[in-house]
């Protein structure tokens, strides 16, 4: 073994850097949101105005009813004293003169498509939620535009020209004037680290009338959180509703008031869910709660030997891919919370979109959403010159379902069930740290192979949210989760014991003595080599017949940091009591270490 | 209402099928496809120098089937060797034993009873749960006997089994699994590496009605357990990489010998 030249030894503030960089960085992907509060109300002026629907004056007090309750008004009707969650009675009583505009998911989503293209500009894919809703991963974005400030007037800019530029079929035709985004409340326009975060950002800013960016980091993130009612884990975040009213009549108001808790008390009480539920009000995580790896072969794609130009046969054959798709998502209990949407023409001509639905889609949901996709972009304004010739859905994001029954042969047994609560029993009893899983990490040493941790991190640790392979905007990145590198598809680590694996691993190494036939310590020299074959091993003062013993193998480890560590390794083989006993031993700047044993 | 025998057991990897094929004589010896497995309720102790590996077969034979296990106050249990014997990581547990934060925690001065209490509490909820539990020698030393008694009472009821690695002195084990290497292979005077490991297997205790042995590699050359007979030793078998460990490796065909060489 060569000797270590000096020169390769990083200098410390290199090493210092480096973890300053691991302490920044934030677990959560930085998006912005732009948000229409009352979108529908445009929509439906815009398809009064440009499609065939009927007309909406701008002009009037416009309010849109969904099961018997206002959901959206305009401005000028939260003037005459209009609000959401009255019944139409109530509304009409404060204005007589109220236009209750018909509601319409497909025109809302329609119209929807031209401002989602016009900031597919900018960022090629984004994730739409709702009709009026988009949110994208700032990173790359922010730095072409020059920070997140300008980022934010960008694309606020961007959605008045998606709107501006419905209708106008050429550059002299007058476009949409400002009344018409008026009536919606305008656009918003949020950055904040997190989905949950910079949904309620975007929220605010359509409030305040100015973009709303909150500073990068855990501490500004929860800062700003603390302040929101819990009921928007449920309308935003997509926890249970039952929970979320567990948690108000609890006296558990705000969204501070969950991260005040203690993490072990709400794992205690609501078990994996509760975890979810303070990491979302601490602002530290947004991962979908119960969120896994989406198998690889479950994209579904389906081919068109003749073009097919209208929608309504294109939703017909999407029908039976969504089937297909929620047959197998289902058969691993699984529901998709992610769809990404491709579909292309014979001239090349694609539309790509991502939908996110936090509580998860079923088939008619999906369904939707193909739907609106298409018929935003067939019939929309600047409709493709072709026909479609292909069309491919991907679940680029799936959790568990927890509403399957229990599986017979499979799936989420009773003994699961029966496991989890005994676990978290466990788990109140000892604290969170104490009970924990196995986690492939990989590395030479057979100590760092597995890594133990807490039970109550596993979901996110060995199962994490990956995206299945499609090129994405990166709202959740899998760098982030590394872990989730499953053994089977890791690469060798060369250099590493040979099989069979220690049954021990002494995580704190026990000192032993080595010595020579004569009594001699044995020492292993700089180039690598044995002073002399080691003959009695001496372990708690006994002293043990070495029979076999293979060695030295030098580890070299981290050369180049401060942290650098020289030993050698010994298998020995050594007479026992009750027979022989294999030991792994160590040598380390003179000293011998059992380190692991082959019990 | 009548309790079938396959509900009573759990499974066991199929190498020790030989071994608990005569212990579970009680339950029906007529036929030949009488299920074999541990008996639920049981309290199993593995001792000699392979405990540990032993106990891991164990714990593989049941994970595979489904059902999960706990393994508590083993910190330095080999997880790469358990993953190689056969044990299903999705399904096992790690818990730190319960003693452990005695001295950590300074606000009380725990005694023995608290000791007590919070280690029949631990123990209890993984018994009402989880299938099979492995607890370590230390952790039962500090366990009273009239606790352990009790936690095996109660473990009968449950049809859990208990697993107690090392020799304790004053549990009543069911059956009693004494692992005895006879050799050690591939290791020579400086060269080579570990190769695999023969083991007796020695099965004794209350409820095995007569003594019985059996010899299985725990290891074998990929870490897994497997029994003698499929991979047997003779001198005259020709090297071939496919059958690796099939080879007598004192007569220098062996990949490992240009240690010897250099």
């Amino acid at each position: 073994m060569a000797a270590i030249p000096l020169a390769c030894i990083a200098p410390v503030e290199h090493a210092h850097n480096h973890e300053h960089q691991i302490m920044n960085t934030s677990s959560l992907i930085r998006c912005a949101v732009v948000h229409s509060p009352a979108w529908s109300l445009i929509a439906a002026v815009l398809h009064g105005r440009f499609g065939r629907g009927p007309d909406v004056d701008p002009e009037e007090p416009l309010a849109i009813l969904r099961a018997q309750r206002v959901a959206v008004c305009s401005p000028l009707a939260w003037q005459h004293g209009v609000r959401p969650g009255q019944r139409r009675r109530q509304a009409q009583g404060a204005c007589p003169h109220l236009v209750i505009v018909p509601d319409d998911p497909e025109r809302d989503i329609r119209w929807f498509e031209p401002v989602a293209r016009s900031i597919g500009d900018l960022v090629p894919l984004v994730d739409l939620e709702t009709p009026g809703s988009i949110l994208l991963a700032t990173r790359g974005p922010s730095r072409y535009v020059g920070g997140d400030a300008a980022l934010a007037v960008r694309l606020e800019e961007l959605a008045a020209q998606g709107v501006a530029g419905i209708g106008r079929s050429g550059p002299s035709s007058p476009g949409v004037s400002d009344d018409v985004v008026g009536v919606g409340g305008g656009f918003g326009v949020g950055i904040a680290d997190g989905r949950l975060a910079s949904t309620l950002a975007a929220r605010a800013s359509a409030r305040r009338k100015e973009p709303v960016i909150i500073d990068p980091g855990a501490a500004a993130t929860s800062a700003f959180l603390a302040p929101h009612p819990v009921r928007v884990l449920a309308t935003v975040a997509g926890c249970p509703p039952d929970l979320v009213d567990l948690l108000e009549r609890l006296g558990l108001r705000r969204l501070g008031d969950v991260a005040a808790l203690s993490p072990e008390h709400l794992f205690d009480r609501f078990a994996a869910v509760g975890i979810a539920v303070h990491r979302l009000a601490a602002g530290t995580d947004d991962a979908a709660p119960n969120a896994v790896a989406p198998p690889a072969d479950l994209s579904v794609v389906q081919m068109f030997e003749d073009s097919v130009v209208l929608v309504d046969p294109l939703i017909f054959a999407a029908k039976r891919l969504v089937d297909e798709m929620s047959t197998s998502l289902s058969d691993r209990a699984c529901v998709c919370t992610r769809l990404l949407v491709e579909a292309e023409t014979d001239h090349a001509e694609s539309s790509q979109r991502v939908w996110y639905r936090a509580e998860g889609m079923d088939s008619g949901a999906m369904l939707d959403r193909i739907r609106w996709q298409l018929d935003g972009w067939i019939n929309g304004s600047r409709p493709p010159t072709a026909g479609v010739v292909f069309i491919r859905l991907t679940p680029t994001q799936v959790r568990r379902d927890s509403g399957v029954q229990e599986g017979f042969w499979g799936g989420r047994s009773r003994a699961d069930e029966n496991a989890a609560r005994a676990v978290t029993r466990v788990i109140g009893l000892l604290g969170p740290e104490s009970v924990t899983v196995a986690s492939w990490q990989g590395g030479r040493d057979p100590r760092q192979v597995y890594r133990l941790v807490p039970f109550t991190e596993r979901e996110s640790h060995d199962s994490g949210v990956h995206d299945s392979g499609v090129h994405d905007s990166g709202v959740h990145d899998s760098g982030v989760r590394a872990s989730g590198a499953s053994r089977a598809t890791a690469p060798p680590w060369p250099g590493s014991l040979p099989l069979p694996a220690p049954a021990l691993v002494l995580h704190d190494p026990e000192e032993v003595s080595v010595l020579d036939v004569d009594g001699g310590s044995v020492s292993v020299d700089g180039r690598g080599l044995v002073s002399a074959a080691p003959a009695v091993l001496i372990r708690n003062g006994q002293p043990h017949r070495i029979t076999a013993w293979a060695g030295p193998w030098p580890v070299d480890e981290r050369w180049w940091e401060t942290r650098a560590r020289r030993s050698a390794r010994f298998q020995v083989v050594i007479e026992g009591s009750d027979g022989p006993r294999a030991h792994l031993v160590e040598v380390t700047a003179g000293a011998w270490w059992s380190t692991a044993d082959y019990s | 209402m009548p309790v079938f025998a396959h509900e009573r057991l759990l499974p066991i990897h199929d190498v020790l099928i030989p071994l608990f094929a005569v212990s579970n004589g009680s339950i029906s010896n007529d036929s030949p496809e009488s299920p074999v497995g541990l008996v639920r309720g049981q309290t199993v102790v593995c001792a000699g120098s392979a405990a540990v590996s032993c106990a891991l077969g164990l714990l593989a034979g049941v994970t595979q089937a489904g059902s999960w296990a706990a393994v508590v106050g083993m910190p330095s249990i080999g997880v790469l060797a358990a993953t190689s014997i056969g044990v299903v990581l999705e399904r096992t547990v790690f818990i730190e034993d319960p003693d452990a934060h005695r001295t950590n925690d300074a606000r009380t001065h725990r005694t023995n009873d608290d000791l007590q209490a919070r280690m029949g509490a631990v123990l209890s909820a993984l018994i009402d749960g989880i299938d099979l539990i492995v607890i370590s020698r230390t952790c039962t030393s500090a366990v009273s006997p009239s606790l352990l008694r009790r936690l095996q009472t109660r473990a009968q009821s449950k049809g859990a089994v208990l697993v107690i690695v090392g020799e304790p002195s004053s549990v009543s084990a069911d059956i009693r699994l004494t692992a005895h290497t006879v050799q050690w292979e591939g290791l020579g005077e400086g060269y080579g590496h570990l190769r695999r490991r023969l083991v007796t297997l020695e099965m004794d205790g209350r409820r095995c009605p007569r003594p019985r042995t059996h010899t299985v590699w725990l290891p074998d050359v990929h870490g897994a357990l497997a029994s003698v007979d499929a991979t047997c030793v003779t001198r005259e078998q020709p090297y071939r990489p496919e059958n690796e460990n099939r080879i007598e490796y004192e007569d220098g065909s062996d990949p490992v010998g240009v240690y010897r060489a250099s």
